[in-house]
């Protein structure tokens, strides 16, 4: 381990981020410094593997906060190393890669500074020893992601889009301090390590509510069911900002969260069960809303919500192999999805469009692009030997291997709902005509070379960390002689869906997208059912549309309570002594006179 | 003794209530700043009257209600100082006309 | 006889009148008389802060940690006196901080008014009120001092004396204060009524054997809603949107910053120590008023088009947020009022001296007009955003804290209502967010050029700008690194024993 790895590798980012507006008279020396910056941080993260090995893992901490007697501290666990090891890994690739894709934007200053600060605060969040450190980390990236959505700033979608995020969030975020001040108040610490042991005293059904509570920040962060409707607007960000942020670090916090209180809380089945039925809820809303998408971003956010459902799931199965398939597909993920949004966004920076009708037979166009993105998109629909075959069986298998056959059906007819709209989104983005809009470009220039290496080693990374389950799972668990229980038959259960599962998606996408025997539009048509179903999916169950007319609703209300100020003195003399008497009665009626 | 203090207390609060009900109904500026002079009186002969309770009269009390006579007269000049400026600009003196500044 | 600090700064609010006179008369400049006598100001505050750093070394040293000085050579119990504790230091210092940076400010800000002199000397004096009453020892001391700030504030109000915004603002200003104020020393009078003497802790102590009587409610109850007007608790606050916009922009940043704290802080004051929650039950009441005034604030802000009245009534629902945590009546809600007065004061000064200098720039309130220019002057535009940032309690900023203490306090009171209260709390942050993002910071920050924008062409003023940037930088480092004013904090909450410390401190043995 370098010295003080646990603090350097998220002090070295945020100081960085301090940094670069100092050094925004050049553009190639901010560029240069970021990524300098990045890949120190990422190399101190990664120093600590070896960590995990050693008997004792030191814990520093420092006396901070005099009133709620807390002490800043990091903590050093599998879980936290391997969380800031993806943070700073991806963060680096993402970093090295907005060098040509931001090579044109004027704004690079705070881009840059806003990336190293969102990877000082992503990496500061998992690392913090105790809930207070991490409700301000969990609340620098969310202020990070509002700022980089909206980066765009000259649009007004990206403006609304950032502003949304950062609210909507901000709803989870208010659940989760009540539940931090719940649980401070009901234990007397705010610390992970003694949390655990602290909590065994109090009573089941505050300990429930407590739970259900700080896990609603982790609905927020994670776009689960049913604060989801910012991360599809999320969107109008740059493409490394979605890969980044989006899919492969920020909205795992919730994961994390729920990984890291799941020694808390995991006494209260209702919790567990809470968790994993939200879990599978939004990994299949979120497919079907990928499956009508024509956005190719949107359709990977609505992929990104689905994928972190199944780690939900795998959460609130409530055992450590649970928690392992989620740690296992959350590393899968990270990788297939950041490798994913990184493919797309090449071909956003080129053609200049994100609607996947204006694309079309892309595939000669971009052939490297187009295998890595093949690559990524096998996995994520998870097709054997990639990353996202094992890390989705495993939680469908451990589903199974629990009892819970409702969460495995869910999950499986969400299996199948993945491939389907993979491949939908593979054939209308890579395959086929080339549309109109591509026709018609004059020249498409051509991702640099930095855009190419970043995407080379995540798809390196998708091929191989498939193959890694046996060291992971002795990187996780590395003190206990922990074993996967798996009987042979099940895993022959498990086989057998996910066989099915790509079978029975492939066959309609190959159907409707690639031989284009039936037209899409014609089924939807067909019936007012299936319109219907359409416009539900289109919609995104409506959840949009209700907060939005929640929001105006109290905007009118509002703007008719303003009348109550009349501004005439006669009226707030009346008001003094109308308070006096409320006062008077009050007092009489509560005080006890 | 006890019949004088009660009697002040009394006449105070029915001064406070005069000049409350004052501060409501008025219309005219000038009249505001004399139930506003009125409450501060109200407020000093409640010092006066509370100063004769004890065997001694508290002179502590006096020295207040000097004091809070300056303070009611710099209140007094700062409202009046005002109202001159009100007529300048409404070119009015009633208080309900002032409702430019609202919602 | 008085202590260093407030003889300090009467000598200067008498010297700068003088100064600027001479001024006047010797040079033919404006220019001169204007930074002479801001300079004065600047000196006399500096000075106030330093002897106020001195005072909390030798506070530290003390055992009770109070210092006392007594007015008038009389038996203790009915003197007046001064008094300068952990509470009081801690509000004081967060005034003569930001005061600090308003007179900085004002230097360059004040350069269109025709009567600097006079806005300095005010400006002055407003401050000396605030320290004199926050230092007060008892309850005429604090009225004297309390109206000496309320009347320059009134003053400053109407500064700009040929509008008629200004003197409708100020006149309703004066009228709802001046009767709060006096409805307050009529309360007083009743306390003096009952216990015979006006030394708050020999109120405290006389009080501690007196059950509860009708005159004394009446008491606390004018003396809740008296220092209430000031306090801004709702339905008392409808001079507050008023005032605040009228007002310059640097008296915004005062007013709103420290003077309703200062309401907020003398309603703790007498709340805690003179009005013993155990007897009087003031705490559900305190509840509802809190909630009744966050929300009203809120949701009054939300759809407001001139950027200064949008603050103004965000200061309301803030000073509710302060209420909350004094209704809680636990260690970490009152010690998160407090926190959230020093927090407040950084946050709402710097919103309204950034967005000063954005509308002395641009020429208009109106936000849409607005619309883009902390986009053109980024130096401003940063600022602004941590202030507003911090306003929500967004961390690392220093908002944050008070409000997780808030919060905290509300959950460790553990009964149903304080819970509830709790929600109602979050709810409104969120809330607040409707207009300090999707209003204030989208609109000034965020969107395209109006075409009044793009016509400003002046560059930012210095002076300005640097005491903007440095009311951010506080922010920054006090949200990153607390321990620094909690360290006061924590000595400044008022508990059962500080109390019994006070009352030995002043009274003596006896």
């Amino acid at each position: 381990m370098l010295p003080h790895a646990p603090w350097l590798s998220w002090i070295i980012p945020l100081v960085g981020a301090a940094i670069v507006p100092l050094l925004s008279f050049r553009r190639r020396l901010v560029e240069a410094f970021s990524v300098i910056v990045a890949f120190t941080a990422a190399a101190f993260a990664f120093s600590m593997i070896p960590e995990v090995f050693k008997a004792e893992l030191p814990v520093e901490k420092h006396i901070w906060l005099p009133i709620l007697n807390v002490k800043a501290g990091v903590i050093l666990d599998p879980l936290s190393i391997f969380m800031a090891s993806v943070a700073t890994g991806i963060g680096a690739l993402c970093i090295l890669y907005s060098i040509a894709y931001m090579s044109e934007h004027p704004g690079y200053t705070r881009y840059y500074s806003l990336m190293l600060l969102f990877v000082g605060g992503m990496t500061g969040l998992v690392m913090a020893s105790n809930m207070v450190q991490l409700y301000i980390f969990w609340e620098v990236v969310g202020l990070c992601s509002c700022f980089l959505i909206g980066f765009y700033y000259d649009q007004e979608k990206a403006r609304h889009a950032g502003l949304k995020a950062f609210i909507v969030t901000r709803v989870g975020d208010a659940s989760l301090m009540i539940g931090l001040a719940l649980l401070y108040v009901s234990t007397g610490t705010v610390d992970f390590l003694q949390l655990a042991n602290a909590v065994k005293g109090i009573d089941m059904g505050l300990l429930t509510i407590t739970g259900l509570l700080v896990f609603g920040g982790a609905i927020g962060k994670s776009a689960q069911v049913p604060l989801f409707v910012w991360l599809p607007d999320a969107m109008e960000g740059p493409s490394t900002v979605s890969a980044l942020i989006h899919a492969a670090t920020m909205v795992k916090a919730g994961v994390y969260l729920a990984a890291r209180t799941f020694p808390i809380f995991s006494a209260s089945t209702t919790w567990l069960l809470f968790v994993s039925w939200i879990g599978a809820i939004t990994a299949f809303m979120a497919a079907t809303m990928a499956m009508v998408s024509k956005d190719i971003k949107r359709v990977l956010a609505y992929s990104t919500m689905s994928q972190i459902g199944y780690m939900m799931t795998a959460v609130g199965i409530g055992t450590m192999a649970g928690i392992f398939a989620s740690q296992f597909h959350l590393m899968s993920h990270a990788i297939f999805k950041a490798l994913l949004f990184l493919a797309a966004g090449c071909i956003i920076h080129s053609i200049g469009t994100r609607n996947m009708d204006e694309m079309g037979g892309l595939k000669d166009v971009f052939p490297l692009v187009y295998i890595t993105f093949l690559i990524g998109a096998f996995s994520l629909a998870g097709i054997p030997p990639f990353n996202g075959f094992w890390s989705k069986g495993l939680i469908i298998l451990e589903t199974i291997n629990e009892g819970f056959y409702g969460l495995a059906i869910l999950s499986s007819i969400t299996a199948i709902i993945t491939v389907f709209y993979t491949f939908r989104m593979l054939f209308l983005t890579f395959h086929g005509e080339k549309s109109e809009y591509v026709k018609k470009l004059k020249h498409i220039h051509m991702p640099g070379i930095t855009m190419y290496i970043p995407l080379l080693v995540l798809a390196a990374g998708c091929i191989i960390s498939g193959f890694l389950e046996h060291n992971f799972l002795e990187f996780m668990f590395p003190h206990e002689s922990f074993h996967l229980h798996i009987p042979e038959n099940l895993m022959l259960i498990e086989y057998t869906i996910s066989f099915l599962a790509i079978v029975i998606g492939l066959v309609p996408a190959y159907l409707l997208y690639f031989r284009k025997t039936i037209s899409p539009e014609k089924i939807v048509k067909s019936s007012s059912i299936t319109y219907a179903l359409y416009k539900l999916l289109e919609n995104g169950y409506f959840f949009d549309k209700f907060y939005y007319s929640l929001s105006y609703a109290v905007r009118d209300f509002a703007q008719s309570f303003r009348k109550t100020h009349t501004g005439v003195l006669s009226n707030n003399m009346l008001a003094i002594v109308a308070m006096m008497i409320i006062l008077i009665i009050l007092f009489i009626t509560f005080g006890g006179v | 003794m006890f019949e004088a203090t009660h009697l002040m207390l009394i006449a105070s609060s029915i001064l406070y209530a005069v000049s409350i009900c004052a501060l409501i109904t008025r219309r005219n500026i000038i009249q505001v700043a004399i139930a506003l002079e009125i409450l501060i009186d109200a407020a000093n002969m409640n010092f006066i009257a509370f100063s004769n309770m004890g065997l001694l009269i508290d002179p502590v009390a006096h020295a207040i209600v000097i004091t809070s006579i300056v303070i009611g007269g710099c209140v007094e000049t700062a409202i009046l100082a005002l109202a001159v400026y009100v007529y300048k600009h409404y070119r009015t003196l009633d208080v309900r006309e002032l409702h430019r500044l609202r919602w | 006889m008085f202590t260093n600090i407030i003889d300090t700064l009467f000598i200067y609010a008498i010297s700068i009148p003088v100064a600027g006179y001479l001024c006047k008369k010797l040079f033919k400049k404006d220019d001169i008389e204007r930074i002479v006598t801001g300079l004065l100001t600047l000196i006399g505050i500096g000075l106030a802060f330093f002897y106020l750093y001195a005072m909390y070394r030798h506070l530290q040293g003390l055992p009770l940690m109070i210092h006392v000085e007594h007015l008038l050579e009389v038996s203790p119990p009915v003197a007046s006196c001064l008094e300068i504790d952990f509470l009081g230091l801690f509000v004081a210092g967060t005034a003569l901080t930001l005061s600090l940076f308003v007179a900085l400010y004002s230097i360059q800000y004040v350069k269109e008014y025709e009567n600097p002199t006079a806005y300095f000397t005010l400006l002055t004096l407003m401050v000396t009120g605030i320290i004199g009453a926050v230092f007060a020892g008892d309850l005429f001391t604090l009225f004297v001092f309390w109206e000496l700030m309320s009347l320059s504030a009134y003053f400053l109000v109407a500064f700009k004396k040929h509008t008629w915004e200004a003197i409708e603002a100020s006149f309703k200003y004066l009228v709802m204060c001046a009767a709060g104020n006096l409805t307050a020393l009529y309360g007083i009078s009743l306390l003096y009524g009952v216990t015979g003497t006006l030394n708050i802790a020999g109120v405290i102590y006389t009080l501690k054997n007196t059950a509860l009587t009708p005159v004394l409610l009446l008491a606390l109850i004018m003396i809740v809603i008296g220092f209430g007007v000031e306090g801004s608790i709702v339905p008392l606050h409808t001079w507050l949107p008023d005032a605040h916009p009228a007002a310059p922009s640097s008296i915004s940043a005062m007013l709103s910053g420290i003077v309703i704290e200062t309401g907020g802080y003398v309603l703790i004051r007498m709340l805690t120590y003179v009005f013993d929650p155990t007897i009087y039950h003031w705490q559900m009441i305190m509840l509802f008023l809190a909630i009744i005034t966050m929300t009203t604030g809120n949701i009054m802000a939300l759809r407001q088009e001139d950027v200064k009245r949008l603050l103004a009534y965000s200061s309301v629902a803030q000073m509710g947020y302060i209420y909350f945590g004094l209704s809680t009546l636990t260690g970490t809600g009152l010690a998160g009022s407090l926190f959230h007065i020093f927090n407040h004061a950084m946050g709402k000064g710097l919103a309204f001296l950034a967005v000063g200098i954005l509308i002395a720039l641009a020429g208009t309130r109106n936000i849409d007009e607005l619309s883009g220019i902390g986009r053109k002057y980024k130096f401003i535009g940063v600022p602004l955003t941590i202030a507003i940032l911090s306003l929500c309690g967004t961390p690392p900023l220093s908002g944050f804290w008070s409000e997780l203490f808030i919060i905290i306090g509300a959950v460790e009171a553990k009964t149903t209502p304080f819970i509830i209260g709790a929600l109602i709390m979050l709810f409104n942050v969120v809330l607040s967010i409707g207009y300090y993002m999707f209003v204030v910071f989208k609109k000034l920050i965020w969107n395209p050029y109006s075409p009044t924008v793009e016509k400003v062409t002046e560059r930012t003023p210095v002076l300005m700008t640097i005491s903007v940037w440095a009311l951010a930088l506080i922010i920054v480092i006090v949200g990153i690194y607390p321990k620094i004013v909690l360290d006061i904090v924590k000595l400044a909450v008022p508990t059962s024993e500080r109390i019994a410390e006070y009352i030995a401190a002043i009274l003596g043995s006896s």
